[in-house]
């Protein structure tokens, strides 16, 4: 088998199904957004062109899902990006070696890799209102009972603490691994120039781990738009509309009960938009920063 | 001394209080798990009780959540399979070949990953439901090809560039075809690695429930959806099932992630 035999053979049946798995969904999306399909109606199905879009921009509830799904985005990226990096990796990178580092990093990537299902159950028992432990410790200090998923004001934030809870962990391991790379004579070389501990993390370990450190980030942030399953679980969307992302309202109007797929479309299909442009833009601005 | 000393045990205890916030969850799912009906639902909630494994016997008599258990385990092993068999040569051909377009092909891939779950998931269940194939496995199994043929492909990348170029240099020339340098020098030299990944992409699609969620509701559910049923089960929460049926969805991942760690290290040089 010639290298070029080899490259046909192996390339072209995964590309074709690729292509397919990518380019099948999106077009027929946008396909469908053109459409007036309701699967609760019995009218036939026409064209009415950008009528679902035009409709959206004047969607109380689309608008105020846009909004949640854009406060969920900032607080768990920026949380646990906040509390991993800036603030647990150092602590334990300097005050563990050995045996005790290799645990901690192990016991680290153990939330990020348990079901988010899973995890979301968990929380949802320690939240409760009426039997939570989390009630429970704030009754010590005469607080609460806190409705945590029950008031409209703290469920988002209820539910956003476990994705920060599950991403802190992790990219506190990851930094750690990243911090361990760096040799250790030039730190050393560092501090006895005299230089203060966080000198040293800003001039000589900060710059080390700034580029594999932004891929964690810009990971971070694709994964941030997967909010479904915690929310699913823990408030469905409530109370009221409180805690419904864009993904999940698009669920209830396409799948859940209303079946208007081709509203549902022409959300899905803003967005696609919208992540390609964050994705962009984020992508160059980190880029340009790092050079 | 002495301060800084002082210094040095205080930190001690911060990282067994950041351990502990780390774990408190899942040990207090798990303690839960051996409750009896009235001790889960007592105020304020007990640390000290009579374990007892009826929630366990009730979950494992679950008609959906036995055949969630199983459909997962029929599911995700051939997944993983489907995406090892298309995605591994073709991150070899990422690694070592070069042709045009690659890195425009590679940015694609990437790009799968980024997909709003929404836009993906809509249009399948729409064409499962037209070929009546809505809640079956294949269908499953096929939507999971996005997940586990582009994350296989994306990571294995890595995976054969780590493999000395000279090994297969020399066995080119020795006489032997790309195919064979392929899968008797670069796969068994970076098998270790790969698996890494493998067990990466099984606890990846083991724990998936979004899609699984749209395209199946009664025969083909997953673990994670029947799982999930839970929540609209009406007011009365039953805690204890709940528990136990979450902790034997959560065992596999927390098995395999001991040996997932051993590659986190690997793993992190691919991103």
């Amino acid at each position: 088998m010639t290298k070029k035999q080899f490259f046909l053979v192996f390339m072209i049946p995964t590309f074709i199904i690729l292509f397919f798995l990518a380019f099948y969904p999106l077009i027929n999306a946008f396909y469908y957004s053109l459409q007036n399909w309701d699967l609760r109606s019995s009218r036939p199905i026409k064209f009415v062109g950008l009528k679902n879009y035009i409709q959206l921009l004047t969607d109380a509830r689309f608008l105020n899902s846009l909004r949640v799904s854009l406060i969920w985005s900032i607080v768990t990226v920026g949380f646990s990006v906040f509390f991993g990096a800036g603030l647990l990796a150092p602590i334990v990178n300097d005050y563990t070696k050995g045996g005790l580092k290799t645990i901690c990093l192990f016991v680290f990537t153990i939330p990020a890799l348990l079901p988010r299902v899973g995890a979301a159950y968990m929380w949802r028992l320690m939240y409760s209102s009426s039997i939570g432990i989390i009630n429970y410790f704030l009754s010590f200090f005469k607080i609460g009972p806190v409705g945590f998923l029950e008031n409209p004001s703290y469920a988002l934030y209820s539910v956003a603490a476990i994705d920060i809870w599950q991403w802190t962990f992790l990219i506190t391991a990851l930094t750690i691994i990243l911090l361990q790379d760096i040799p250790k004579e030039i730190i050393e070389a560092g501090s006895l120039d005299g230089a203060k501990r966080w000198q040293l993390y800003r001039y000589i370990v900060f710059p080390v781990v700034v580029p594999p450190f932004l891929s964690i980030f810009f990971i971070k942030m694709m994964e941030s738009l997967r909010s479904f399953d915690f929310i699913f679980v823990l408030t469905a969307g409530g109370p009221g509309i409180a805690t419904e992302t864009l993904d999940m309202y698009a669920y209830w109007q396409g799948i859940g009960s209303a079946g208007r797929v081709s509203y549902a479309s022409s959300m899905s299909i803003i967005m696609l938009v919208i992540t390609i442009i964050l994705i962009t833009l984020v992508w160059r601005g980190l880029t340009k920063w790092h050079e | 001394m002495a301060r800084i000393k002082g210094k040095y045990i205080l930190f001690k205890i911060v990282i067994v209080i950041i351990i502990f916030i780390a774990l408190a969850p899942i040990l207090w799912m798990f303690i839960s798990s051996f409750k009896s009906r009235v001790d889960i639902i007592s105020y304020p909630p007990k640390l000290f009780f009579t374990p007892v494994m009826d929630n366990y016997k009730r979950v494992l008599q679950m008609p959906t959540l036995m055949r969630g258990l199983r459909n997962s385990l029929i599911i995700v092993p051939i997944s993983l399979l489907l995406g090892f068999i298309f995605g591994v040569p073709v991150g070899y051909i990422f690694a070592r070949i070069k042709f045009r377009r690659s890195a425009d092909l590679r940015f694609f891939i990437l790009s799968l990953r980024f997909m709003p779950p929404v836009a993906v998931a809509l249009p399948f269940f729409l064409v499962w439901m037209h070929l009546k194939l809505l809640d079956s496995m294949p269908a499953v199994i096929f939507t999971y090809l996005t997940i586990s043929i582009s994350t296989m492909i994306w990571l294995t990348i890595e995976c054969f560039k780590q493999v000395p170029i000279e090994c297969e240099e020399a066995a080119h020339l020795e006489g032997c075809t790309q195919f064979q340098v392929f899968s008797r020098i670069a796969l068994p030299i970076s098998i270790l690695s790969i698996l890494g990944m493998c067990i990466f992409i099984f606890i990846l699609l083991w724990n998936e429930f979004f899609l699984a969620f749209v395209i199946t509701s009664q025969r083909a559910v997953t673990m994670p959806v029947a799982s999930a049923a839970f929540a609209v089960v009406g007011m009365e929460v039953p805690w204890g099932q709940i528990c136990a049926s979450i902790i034997l969805l959560s065992i596999p991942p927390l098995i395999l992630s001991y040996f997932f760690v051993k590659f986190l290290p690997y793993f992190f040089k691919v991103s």
